[in-house]
């Protein structure tokens, strides 16, 4: 059967009216739905915000938190509930929308008005005129518009930025007789910019020792945080910038010996035992030593070994007067320093917490309380920016509930944020890595390895692949995390979500001190007691294992193409960092060492149980 | 009941209400958060594909309009391509987006164009060159949308449009701008029918697609005819195009039934015979403008100059720098999500503030080139509408024409029988 074109005009002009009035019905359903939503998140959210100040005033009423619970998910429900319906509403409107222009169209080709001209044809010379006037009246009302812009662009959105001179240091020089300018790298405090409108400088005083009580009020300095380029120079905290043990040198001495005094620039005694190694910026080197009576900061020349300036830490009170008992292997001083070329802190097993800047003068300082530590604090504080970083694990059980991640401002000691950490204690350092753009905190406990937001310490990502007393570090390489503890695994963690890559994991020989070292495309790990594993970065799979004589509590270091690892006896190994096990030398401090070095320039600082030694030219 | 049903566009930013992202639980819910996955890449393939449809679609336009001159059959691929270029790929990629690629790649040389984006660009251009604007006829899903929707066009006076129509040119300078400077793809950004094709985006996004759907109804192809920054360059090239779309597919007998039928304003009527008084005072005009033209190059020129500083807040950079300087000198309190993001490089902050001080200096180059740009394009249209053109028939204008098809359907006369050569003896 044809129809007739009347007839298909009829129909698709009932099809329009229909599908118009379901579009609109619809449209109508959509926006209801949508006011009606918000009606009921708004009633909901402000339940669970009233709620929530309820359960923070009463933590334990367990009945308050599942109300909270139940109403939360009442809450996501209608989120859900009303996201789907949008989603289908949408869907629904969009083919009612487009059978009512299709059948609108079809009408209208049955429905064909004839055009009928009359009159002249029209002139098209006053459209001309008319047009040109409207151009002209359209350019001036946009070169209006320009000015505007140009004239809010002169007032507010071109301010000047400071220059690198208006930014000049203005730091107070070292006391001449305790600091010798630098001959090369950085000065000490070069990288404090402070402008003359907005700092207010320390007084200039010398280095001399705090009187006991006497807590120097914070100095409001304004500080610019040291960049990538310039903390890859430096050795500013335990196991180099990147926390890794990668030594951005390639120039690295390989023969030496610390008795005779081969190939050592020198070598000074370092007063007060520890278990901290050296950090280096510019020609300053930071070191902790403490003992059962006293704890000390020291800075060191790095060119000459002289000692510059010593400060005691013996005046901060801690609420805990129960005496401290450390393990002998770990002692009083065994968290590295850090240093940011600005300012250098240091960490003591009870808990003292201390800051000084490059001249000795102690900026602040305070007792973080005793550490409920069995074998003595010894994680390593590290920093980002302008904050100290302390992972400050603490009792034998994850819910002790005493355990924290904390940030402080550097230059003030004020805390910024402190995350709290269901771990048990742990003798790990944490690092701070660079995963796709975003700063990441990532901490090894048992049994989880935690990423935290650098800027206010929310968890991002976990990982849990560790157990038992967790004291090597993680590291970051290759864009993965790898983080090793005896008795679990090696895994590698991809940053960012967290997950381990399943069928990377490695289980033999496992360190419980020293850290791992990459380079991404192959991993070092050595046991205490001295074998030695390669393993492939990418897949997991072993590459080599060498059994070493010596036990190993140090580190290990890659320096360019060479692998540094020393025994507990300073016996240093200097390795091919490659797939194949080749030993280029060995070289002997003369002294045992559970340290990590420092590899700055061409020199390798090395703290022996009783000396520190710099060796190279 | 059309009135009614364009009101009802508006209603559709409502809907989006609430569709805010929920933030996770902060309390333990013992809920075990699934891993992040990344979305593989688009096989490379596909680009191919895109590129072989498009280039289908271009020729099989050209072939309706100029051929076969059927508006049934440029419908069709009108509602192809809303299908293939709109909701299956999802507005992207498109030529008119495309300059931007071109732009960027122009400006930074560490961007490789993509071949597909190069052949996004070059061919609907290319087909201009030989076929007019067939791309608009039924290709550009952005103009196959409006089109479907014009239901009642109203025609707009002639001198809004030539007012009107500077808007496209301003458009692709600011666009090329900020593409170069790596700044932001604006034409991407405020595309108004992507929320349709996607069909989500912000309230705002989904407004402006409402409101230019709702224009649509009564205007023929608004974005096309005064924004679209494509069609500017489309209407560069389609007048030097061999063969164009006409009205007639033999001879025109000034019938004066086309005269009102396209709702784009494309087709050009006879010009009667001027008069000597009119072409005096028409050459007086046209010196005017030329002399002004320099002058206008100079305005335009030193008012975007100065605009620069606010033309570059378009760029992360030079709002990082200029945000992170407020809290340097303590003008603001607390951080922003772009300053926060700055710290967390670690970078030192002059680095930042010598990276922006760079960018707003490109942008005063080139803010002092749009400024030259948007002069020199309102002295040309001023001399452009004061030279007279003599045509005898109704014709469409070969850079405003979209080749819809519309126009042949009144058209009374048939084509030419083609003429058998007499064989001689």
């Amino acid at each position: 059967m044809k129809l007739q074109p009347s007839e298909w005009y009829s129909i698709a002009r009932r099809l329009a009216v229909i599908s118009g009035i379901f579009s609109a019905l619809v449209l109508a359903l959509l926006a209801f739905n949508g006011l009606q939503s918000l009606h009921v998140a708004g009633l909901l959210t402000g339940r669970v915000d009233t709620l929530k100040t309820q359960l923070r005033q009463h933590p334990e009423d367990t009945k308050l938190q599942d109300h909270l619970r139940q109403v939360d998910v009442q809450l996501r429900q209608e989120f859900f509930r009303q996201r789907t319906f949008a989603q289908h509403g949408m869907l629904l409107l969009i083919g009612g929308l487009a059978l009512f222009l299709l059948s609108v169209k079809l009408a209208k080709q049955y429905r064909v008005k004839l055009p009928r001209p009359e009159g002249d044809p029209p002139d098209t010379r006053p459209v001309s005129a008319r047009g040109q006037y409207a151009v002209v009246v359209a350019g001036v009302m946009l070169a209006g518009v320009l000015a505007g812009l140009a004239y809010v662009s002169r007032q507010d959105f071109s301010p000047r930025y400071p220059t690198l001179s208006a930014q000049a240091p203005v730091w107070d020089e070292p006391d001449d007789t305790q600091s010798s300018p630098p001959d090369n790298g950085t000065a000490p405090g070069q990288n404090v910019k402070a402008s003359a409108q907005n700092t207010t400088l320390p007084p200039k005083q010398g280095g001399g020792p705090i009187q006991p009580g006497q807590i120097p009020p914070p100095a409001p300095v304004k500080f610019t945080p040291p960049g990538p380029a310039e903390l890859a120079k430096q050795w500013p905290c335990f196991r180099g910038s990147n926390g890794g043990g990668i030594a951005q040198v390639a120039n690295a001495p390989t023969s030496w010996d610390g008795a005779r005094g081969t190939n050592i620039r020198w070598k000074t005694n370092v007063p007060l035992p520890g278990e901290s190694s050296p950090v280096v910026w510019g020609d300053a080197l930071f070191l902790s030593g403490a003992d059962e009576h006293q704890r000390e900061v020291y800075c060191f020349d790095a060119n000459t070994g002289k000692l510059r300036w010593r400060q005691p830490v013996t005046d901060l009170s801690c609420a805990d007067k129960s005496p401290l008992e450390v393990n002998s292997e770990t002692g009083y001083a065994a968290p590295t320093m850090v240093t940011d070329g600005a300012h250098a802190c240091a960490m003591f097993a009870d808990g003292d917490l201390a800051c000084f800047d490059f001249s000795g003068k102690r900026l602040w300082a305070k007792n973080m309380g005793k550490p409920d530590n069995m074998y003595g604090f010894a994680t390593s504080l590290t920093f980002f920016r302008d904050r100290l970083i302390l992972q400050f694990d603490q009792t034998t059980s994850p819910d002790g509930g005493k355990s924290a991640l904390i940030a402080l401002d550097i230059a003030t000691g004020q805390q910024i944020w402190k995350t709290a950490r269901k771990a048990p204690s742990s003798w790990s350092s944490p690092i701070v890595i660079n995963a796709g753009g975003r700063a990441e905190i990532v901490t090894c406990g048992n049994p989880q390895v935690i990423a935290y937001n650098s800027e206010n310490g929310k968890e991002l990502w976990r990982a849990e692949c560790l157990s038992g007393d967790v004291a090597p570090s993680p590291v970051f390489a290759g864009g993965m995390v790898f983080a090793v503890n005896t008795g679990s695994n090696l895994a590698a963690i991809k940053p960012g979500s967290g997950a381990i890559i399943p069928a990377w994991t490695y289980q033999d020989n496992l360190p419980d001190i020293a850290s791992p070292v990459s380079n991404g495309a192959l991993v070092w790990i050595v046991e205490t007691y001295g074998t030695l594993s390669c393993i492939d970065g990418k897949t997991g799979k072993k590459v080599y294992s060498q059994a070493l004589d010596g036990e190993f509590r140090s580190s290990p270091t890659l320096a360019g193409d060479r692998l540094y690892l020393m025994d507990s006896q300073g016996m240093m190994y200097i390795l091919s960092a490659d797939r194949t096990y080749k030993q280029l030398g060995k070289a002997s401090l003369g002294e045992p060492s559970n340290c990590s070095p420092a590899f700055v320039g061409g020199r390798i600082y090395i703290r022996g149980k009783h000396n520190l030694y710099c060796v190279g030219k | 009941m059309l009135k009614l049903l364009a009101y009802c566009w508006l209603l559709l930013p409502l809907t989006l209400l609430g569709e805010d992202r929920f933030p996770p639980p902060e309390f333990e819910s013992h809920y075990q958060q699934p891993i992040t996955q990344t979305p593989l890449p688009r096989a490379e393939w596909l680009g191919y594909l895109d590129i072989a449809v498009l280039a289908a679609a271009l020729a099989l336009a050209a072939y309706l309009v100029l051929t076969k001159r059927s508006r049934r059959g440029i419908f069709a691929l009108m509602l192809f391509s809303i299908g293939y270029f709109g909701f299956f790929r999802k507005g992207c990629i498109c030529p008119v987006g495309s300059i931007q690629n071109v732009a960027l790649a122009i400006g930074q040389h560490d961007y490789a164009l993509p071949i597909v984006a190069a052949a996004f660009f070059l061919l609907p251009l290319a087909t201009a060159l030989f076929a007019g604007r067939a791309f608009c006829a039924g290709v550009c899903p952005l103009g196959a949308v409006q089109d479907l929707v014009l239901l009642k066009p109203v025609k707009a006076p002639a001198w809004l449009e030539h007012a009107l129509g500077l808007l496209a040119y301003i458009y692709l300078g600011a666009a090329v701008l900020f593409a170069v400077t790596g700044s932001a793809f604006v034409i991407c950004r405020y595309d108004p029918f992507i929320s349709l094709f996607r069909l989500s985006g912000t309230p705002t996004l989904l407004g402006i697609t409402s409101g230019m759907l709702a224009i649509g109804l009564f205007v023929g192809r608004p974005y096309c005819r005064f924004l679209c920054p494509y069609g500017v360059l489309l209407r560069w090239l389609a007048p030097l195009s061999r063969r164009r779309v006409s009205i007639t597919p033999s001879r025109c007998t000034q019938c004066r039934l086309c005269e009102d039928t396209c709702p784009f304003g494309a087709i050009r009527t006879p010009t009667p015979v001027a008069n000597p008084r009119g072409r005096l005072a028409g050459k007086g005009r046209l010196t005017l403008f030329l002399l002004l033209l320099p002058v206008l190059l100079a305005v335009g020129g030193t008012l975007g100059y100065f605009s620069g500083g606010i033309l570059s807040t378009q760029h992360t950079a030079v709002r990082q720098a200029n945000r992170v300087l407020l809290e340097q000198q303590g003008k603001v309190k607390g951080t922003t999500l772009e300053s926060d993001a700055f710290y967390s490089t670690g970078q030192p902050v002059e680095d930042l503030y010598r990276t922006a001080t760079g960018i707003r200096r490109q942008f005063n180059t080139g803010g002092l080139l749009l400024g030259v740009w948007i002069g020199l394009v309102i002295g040309l249209k001023l001399v452009f509408l004061t030279i007279r053109r003599r045509r005898t028939d109704y014709e469409p204008d070969p850079a405003a024409c979209v080749a819809c098809g519309r126009c042949y359907r009144f058209c009374p006369e048939k084509a030419e029988a083609p003429r058998v050569p007499e064989v001689a003896g």
